[in-house]
């Protein structure tokens, strides 16, 4: 008998927590994430204005005629930090119209600014403190990179490996757009 | 047996059950694959918890610890320290005994009838393991490697929580996967292996979480105290208890209250602990630091920075980074 009653416990147990909690999860189903919710290839690339850290502006719909490599990344990202090398390199191929654009993900401009300055990175990184860029380009995680032809989103990267195979991979895409 | 009775005999289960549940309330996530994106994600739980689960609703303390060092170059990780202050000094190992879905899950392994390794010695001293994890996984590995070391090579709840379930759902993770992930599945295994032949093997032996509240069990405001006057030294607290302990609420103490029920004299109680006047002057340093550090943390956006990398998906905790 006592063993129904343990049973009979953990059950009803169980069912006030999933009750009380399916409704909480129901109340702010908008908060989570679909699988798939992002952008997919073939989508328009939504439109944007950021601040850069050389205190210029890049706005998204004036580069239409070029291929634009998106790389959304943060300080605290290892895989992301890892590949950042890759985009020096990317820049140094001199692509002559291939915009790189680096977008960090909601860290205060002062990290992104000691980040910058400590690992001396050349390519255009962008300030996104409160989200609104990275809303626009919803992803599971970080890295997430979009290689960008005529405003339409070619490729999409997610996570990365070391900055030599990113940089192959990239550049493989970039060079399939350029041709 | 009446129901009053079971639920004071079960009680600890019950709790470990709802906060398991709770912890873990985005019913959604696990059905859909999403993970969850409110600001409940820059608050702490006090037990360990991977924050890329697809239910959590919360963020796992370790995790949040190791990659706020990470970035620990740019931005003193104040607001983790100060919530770590708290949660030890107010609870102390009374976390994992209660408040940890992962000691449950080792109970119910351990639960398995199978022989079972006794504690001696030899596993007293393998519980120094955690500590240099601690050490080296936890800290050393993020502050000069850029990388949430533990949560990356070691942690069973990443692998278990985020990356099975996740890499099985979503098609495009499972491109990710790689030797690592391949070594994290191979550890949970074996982890899970030793945690059905030894009693919460994962906390005894290598929980860096465990051995962070242990530092705080001598000031821990809850717990499990000793009525000295009460006491005749018999020793049957520490004999029955399965935990490495040498004595009741040192640093291998979980707080569980098992020892009450074999105490014969029912000197052992479990409360608000009464400590002398030396330890009550440290309890109010802690306090004090911590509401400072969460404080500084709160104004340099410590919140906002702990759920902005609890709402994407660590593939490093997952084992795919």
């Amino acid at each position: 008998m006592s063993k129904y009653r343990k049973l009979f416990g953990f059950v009803f147990a169980i069912s006030i927590c999933l009750s009380s909690l399916t409704a909480c999860g129901a109340a702010s189903e908008q908060e989570a994430m679909e699988v798939g919710e992002g952008l997919k290839e073939g989508d328009a690339a939504p439109d944007f204005t950021a601040t850069l850290v050389d205190g210029s502006e890049f706005k998204m719909s004036d580069h239409k005629d070029d291929v634009v490599i998106l790389n959304f990344f943060a300080s605290w990202c290892g895989p992301c930090m890892r590949e950042m090398p890759a985009f020096d390199m990317l820049k140094k191929d001199e692509y002559s119209n291939l915009s790189i654009l680096c977008v960090n993900c909601e860290e205060d401009k002062t990290t992104v600014d000691a980040l910058v300055e400590n690992h001396g990175f050349t390519f255009p990184i962008a300030y996104d403190e409160d989200g609104t860029i990275g809303a626009k380009y919803p992803s599971e995680g970080i890295p997430y990179t979009l290689i960008i032809k005529n405003g339409v989103i070619e490729k999409i990267f997610l996570g990365a490996q070391d900055a030599d195979t990113q940089y192959k991979e990239y550049k493989g895409a970039i060079d399939a757009c350029m041709n | 047996m009446k129901v009053g009775e079971h639920l004071k005999k079960f009680s600890r289960r019950y709790v470990q059950l709802i906060t398991a549940v709770l912890y873990n309330c985005n019913v959604k996530g696990f059905a859909t694959g999403t993970i969850w994106k409110g600001n409940s994600k820059g608050v702490c739980v006090p037990g360990l918890n991977c924050y890329s689960c697809p239910g959590a609703i919360a963020s796992c303390p370790l995790g949040s610890l190791q990659t706020a060092l990470v970035s620990s170059r740019y931005k003193f990780p104040y607001y983790i320290i100060g919530t770590l202050l708290l949660m030890g000094l107010f609870l102390g190992r009374f976390i994992c005994g209660f408040l940890c879905p992962f000691g449950m899950i080792q109970e119910f392994l351990h639960k398995i009838p199978t022989p079972k390794l006794k504690k001696s010695k030899t596993t007293r001293g393998l519980t120094c393991i955690k500590y240099v994890l601690l050490v080296l996984f936890a800290v050393m590995i993020p502050i000069f490697y850029s990388a949430p070391g533990f949560c990356k090579y070691i942690c069973l709840a990443g692998t278990l929580e985020a990356g099975i379930p996740l890499t099985f759902m979503q098609k495009k993770l499972r491109s990710l996967i790689g030797i690592l992930f391949g070594w994290k599945v191979v550890l949970l295994l074996t982890i899970i292996i030793i945690c059905i032949f030894a009693y919460r093997g994962f906390c005894r032996f290598i929980c860096p979480l465990g051995a962070i509240y242990s530092f705080f069990q001598p000031v821990s405001f809850f717990g499990v105290q000793v009525d000295e006057a009460k006491c005749i030294h018999c020793d049957a607290c520490v004999r029955n208890c399965k935990m490495d302990v040498k004595k009741i609420c040192d640093r291998e103490c979980i707080q569980c209250g098992e020892c009450i029920r074999h105490c014969p004299v029912d000197a052992i109680h479990i409360g608000i602990r009464r400590i002398d006047r030396k330890k009550r002057s440290l309890q109010v340093i802690f306090i004090v630091l911590a509401v400072i550090l969460i404080v500084v943390g709160l104004n340099s956006k410590g919140f906002h920075d702990i759920k902005s990398k609890a709402i994407r998906l660590c593939y490093e905790c997952m084992g795919i980074g």
